[in-house]
């Protein structure tokens, strides 16, 4: 290799420092020539407006309406639907402390664990306006004074109310397993009724593995054509809360118990 | 010092208790720099007790901003409180000035870099006192590690009067002057102020706001006590 060229080579630059960039100098202009193929501009997080970087996904301005958001919260969260739910069921009426909000969803999350935490839940679920946060009224501040020294105590510890909104209840209502468990069950999926009762029925016997299921469901013709799949059925049980799972297998639910005659053929409910 | 009691003014002062006080205080303050709140730490902090008249406007004014955002706070908070401090601390950006960034070398180089002349001068304070950096894996010249730095060497003054070993407590004393001056006192001031700029709960600008004031208060201490002992020595 040519001494000049490899002078050239580890030439370095004395001068650069990296964390001396500034993005507010970066010129997209420059990037999108240098790869062509890359045309989305990427905003750089100083850039961005502050009220971009603060806007929730799922709000009713966003959605157009506390109910849309809420339902889409839940649309894009299937494995959190439930527990969406349950938050809002338990805060309607007089609401909950948030400390038993998180006992009872830490419950209901023990066989569907979650990376969301308790009140990253509630958030969630105020900032699209299916929960309000009430703040319990404090004390006023007392000084005391002790060795001649004077300090400030907490006395006691908050534990704020949520309250589930009117727009959070007439979800649940809509979102209860009877009407949902109609819909799909009984109505868009009624060609595979005896389908979705074998299932429950088999539930009800005994918790079973996805693979039981799967087995079974490929024993109907219907499923053949247009091709059904045991996760199908799962899927739609489950949304209608008429299945959980737990234990490390399906189980039909109480409700699941309720809805189970309504899929019986005439004449043998 | 030749007694563990010293006649300060008016009041006797009874110094292993006044360098275990010291020893307590940089150890919740190094802490509180180290990582985030958990829940454990918060329930603790909940249980302090806050001074208010301690002598220094920013220490009081530190301990009352913790105290009002502590008094307010709930299960959330420890949610809220760690995404405050990784906004503060971590921050987002390539600039070197997105954040306040908790580490020496980045205030005291030219270049705003991390690992420069700041850290070995740390790390070399530390192998002088028989210190290892332990599972520690970033630079030494972390905010949280030099506030350590002063709880451990306060232990020591404490445990050396105790065990009436003056003169060992006085050298433990004179390095903690001279760290303060070099390191902490160094950059602090711009440490904290960038605190005050990027946080956003009381809970991180009260503790910029007592760390500051805390640290100045302590300089002020060490150089009174070091001080006495050169006229007792005259």
């Amino acid at each position: 290799m040519p001494e000049e060229m490899k002078d050239d080579i580890l030439d370095f630059d004395d001068e650069f420092d990296p964390l001396a960039v500034d993005d507010l100098d970066i010129d997209q202009e420059d990037m999108d020539d240098d790869n062509p193929l890359d045309t989305v501009d990427y905003p750089t997080m100083r850039n961005m407006p502050e009220d971009m970087r603060k806007e929730g996904v799922y709000t009713p301005e966003r959605q157009g309406g506390a109910q849309e958001a809420i339902k889409s919260l839940m649309d894009h969260n299937p494995g959190r639907r439930p527990i969406l739910l349950a938050i809002m069921q338990m805060c309607a009426g007089d609401g909950m402390p948030a400390s038993k909000v998180t006992e009872e969803v830490n419950k209901l999350q023990a066989d569907n664990l979650s990376v969301y935490a308790p009140m990253t839940l509630c958030r969630m679920l105020e900032r699209a306006g299916g929960l309000t946060l009430e703040m319990p009224e404090t004390h006023e501040v007392e000084e005391d004074i002790e060795e001649g020294v004077e300090y400030l105590e907490i006395k006691e510890r908050i534990d704020p109310i949520w309250h589930t909104t009117e727009d959070g209840v007439a979800v649940c209502e809509e979102f209860s397993h009877a009407p949902v468990f109609h819909d799909i069950v009984l109505d868009r999926d009624s060609a595979y009724l005896e389908v979705y009762r074998a299932v429950m029925l088999a539930l009800d016997e005994r918790p079973r593995t996805k693979r039981e299921i799967d087995d079974l469901v490929d024993t109907f013709e219907v499923v053949k054509k247009p091709r059904r799949f045991g996760g199908h059925f799962v899927d739609m049980l489950e949304r209608a809360d008429a299945i959980e799972w737990k234990g490390r297998a399906w189980q039909l639910t109480k409700a699941g118990r309720e809805l189970l005659p309504l899929t019986a053929p005439e004449g043998e409910e | 010092m030749a007694e563990e009691k010293q006649t300060t003014g008016e009041a006797e002062v009874d110094l292993v208790e006044l360098m275990n006080m010291r020893a307590r205080t940089y150890g919740m303050l190094a802490r509180l720099f180290l990582k985030e709140v958990d829940e454990a730490t918060l329930r603790e902090l909940q249980g302090m007790r806050f001074p208010t008249a301690t002598g220094n406007d920013r220490v009081d004014a530190g301990y009352r901003m913790l105290f009002d955002y502590l008094r307010l706070s709930w299960d959330d908070s420890v949610r809220e409180l760690a995404i405050d401090y990784v906004r503060t601390f971590i921050g987002h950006g390539v600039n070197g000035y997105s954040a306040a960034y908790p580490f020496e070398s980045v205030y005291t180089s030219e270049r705003r870099l991390m690992m420069q002349e700041a850290r070995a001068e740390v790390l070399a304070t530390l192998r002088e006192n028989g210190l290892k950096r332990g599972n520690w894996t970033e630079g030494e010249d972390h905010i949280a590690l030099e506030l350590e730095f002063m709880q451990r060497m306060s232990m020591r003054a404490a445990e050396a009067l105790k065990a009436g070993d003056e003169d060992k407590a006085i050298e433990e004393l004179r390095t903690q002057r001279t760290f303060a001056h070099d390191h902490l006192l160094n950059w602090l001031p711009m440490l904290t102020a960038d605190m005050d700029k990027f946080s956003q709960t009381k809970f991180y600008q009260g503790l910029g706001t007592l760390t500051m004031g805390y640290v100045e208060e302590d300089a002020a201490l060490l150089e009174e006590l070091l001080e006495d002992v050169v006229e007792d020595a005259a």
